[in-house]
């Protein structure tokens, strides 16, 4: 097992390793103008020029992305619980939320920049927003997935509402819920980089775009290396939650370790 | 009231209906009239057809649905909801795949707010008695199917009910497993006896374990025929001699299963 996952390492390693020798080789060969494309080296040697100055940038991205995030599963997790409990409210708030999301978030974060100003605040709300219907979705798709007979079995048990809640219907869609995750962290990153784009004093999305207004795009491409980082790795630490909350659920983090 | 206690009826069905309405004019009658009493202790299996109201007359019983019509009585009280004192097995065995074993067995006392930790030592013991000793922290998806169905019995003896429901609990093992599972669970009743209602469409599932049949027949369900088994366990056929064909045919015959059919049936 260990020498097979080291050796789809290595073997995506050199994938990419090949397509950055291709890239920097069609430069060269093609004398490609450096403003329009820049090679591998320049993108490394540039993103290293801004050192420090990376660091508050960063943050501010990491920090909006992580904070809306919460706030979508919170917030989230509660409603779809509330939705599968009761009819009525399923009534009224489901097709309100699915109008929501067919709204591009891409409309709707100038509007948000307008309501909360150039800041935490406005990014927040449009990952917020962006994350949570993934999660809303999974939520109610998980508790209803429930087996009718163990519904039974705890009712012969004489196991009361929120026994079948907490002990039962919860720990059940746990895989679903983590699924919906997994889909509402590409998003959350998406949605700060937009909200970025919109209008912000700090963070990587303003980096990619002010580095594009000097047509240094040397920089916007380590802009995008590091969010692409990012993403990576807010991807693997909720893979890797899931691995130690769901230890008897293998399925999911085998079919991750198969692709990589 | 009081005459069912003094001669020991654990279980009363008098004059019970299940109806559905498929629509404002038709009525489907799920079960029709049925009259039934369990002594203490007995072992009793429904026998029928897949659609004959067996499983829904366990769930009357059980208090998980109630009758249209008639009334069930269990231990002098008459059913309302799901009953006390007693425990259910499924087809499938209902484990919590995200629990270990031993956690799936400790279940029935987390629902009460019993002393968890007082019953693990009971719990470890009753897996030591399904033959499971060792297994108590695997999850359910390394168990197979037959190990499942002895962890979903463990729980179902852990607060020692004196009722025990069963819906074709082995219907989904291997044949082989199925006759392993059918003794462990006659050695466990022996040692501890309970009022037993089994349902099953296995006519040798039903004389090897019971001490009373009832066959049944759909459309409307009801019983048909109820057939005492009065002899000892273990029943096998070789030693029981020609009442036990007689028996074999008799409910044959009840089910509507022609003799032909019978050469498929058979130790």
């Amino acid at each position: 097992m260990t020498s097979n996952k080291s050796q789809r390492f290595y073997l995506a390693l050199i994938g990419f390793i090949i397509v950055l020798i291709v890239w920097q080789s069609v430069i060269w060969i093609f004398d490609l103008p450096a403003f329009l494309f820049p090679s591998p080296m320049s993108v490394v040697k540039r993103s290293l020029e801004l050192g420090k100055n990376w660091l508050p940038h960063i943050w501010g991205t990491v920090y909006g992305t992580l904070l809306g995030f919460f706030i979508a599963l919170i917030a989230g997790v509660i409603l779809g619980t509330l939705i599968v409990h009761s009819r009525v409210l399923n009534l009224i708030i489901m097709p309100t939320l699915v109008l929501l999301q067919i709204v591009p978030k891409m409309a709707l974060a100038p509007i948000i920049l307008v309501w909360a100003g150039i800041g935490v605040a406005s990014r927040v709300s449009v990952v917020a927003l962006t994350a949570f219907f993934p999660i809303v979705i999974s939520t109610i798709t998980g508790l209803q997935s429930i087996q009718p007979e163990l519904i039974d079995l705890a009712r012969s048990m004489k196991m009361n509402k929120w026994h079948i809640l907490w002990k039962l219907r919860l720990p059940n869609s746990l895989p679903h819920i983590f699924s919906g995750l997994k889909v509402a962290s590409t998003l959350s990153v998406i949605g700060s980089i937009i909200s970025e784009f919109v209008g912000a004093q700090e963070g990587i999305g303003y980096i990619i775009l002010s580095a594009g207004f000097v047509l240094d795009t040397a920089l916007q491409f380590g802009g995008l290396v590091v969010v692409t980082l990012f993403g990576v790795i807010f991807y693997g630490v909720i893979i890797i939650i899931e691995k130690v909350s769901m230890p008897w659920y293998l399925a999911e983090v085998e079919l991750v370790e198969s692709s990589f | 009231m009081l005459n069912d206690s003094i001669s020991g009826i654990t279980i009363s069905v008098k004059n019970v209906n299940q109806i559905f309405n498929l629509d404002k004019q038709n009525e489907f009658f799920a079960l029709s009239d049925i009259n039934l009493e369990i002594k203490e202790n007995e072992f009793v299996s429904l026998l029928g057809p897949s659609g004959c109201g067996k499983t829904t007359l366990l769930r009357l019983i059980s208090g998980l649905n109630l009758p249209s019509g008639g009334e069930i009585v269990v231990n002098n009280k008459q059913v309302t909801g799901p009953i006390d004192n007693c425990s259910m097995m499924f087809q499938s065995a209902t484990l919590l795949k995200w629990r270990t074993a031993l956690d799936n067995v400790i279940l029935p006392a987390e629902a009460k707010g019993l002393n968890v930790n007082k019953l693990r030592n009971d719990a470890k013991d009753l897996l030591n008695l399904v033959g499971l000793s060792g297994f108590e922290d695997h999850y359910p998806r390394e168990l197979s199917g037959g190990m499942q169905q002895r962890v979903s019995l463990a729980r179902a003896l852990l607060l020692d009910p004196p009722i025990m429901l069963m819906d074709e609990p082995f219907g989904a093992l291997d044949a082989l497993t199925r006759d392993i599972m059918g003794n462990e669970l006659l050695r466990i009743w022996k040692q501890n006896p309970k009022t037993v209602v089994f349902v099953t469409h296995s006519v040798r599932e039903a004389i090897s374990l019971s001490d009373r049949v009832c066959v049944m027949k759909t459309k409307p369900g009801r019983i048909s025929k109820i057939f005492e088994i009065p002899y000892p366990r273990p029943r096998i056929s070789r030693y029981m001699g020609e009442s036990y064909n007689d028996l074999l045919d008799g409910i044959h015959n009840e089910l509507g299963v022609s003799l032909e059919n019978q050469s498929t049936i058979c130790e």
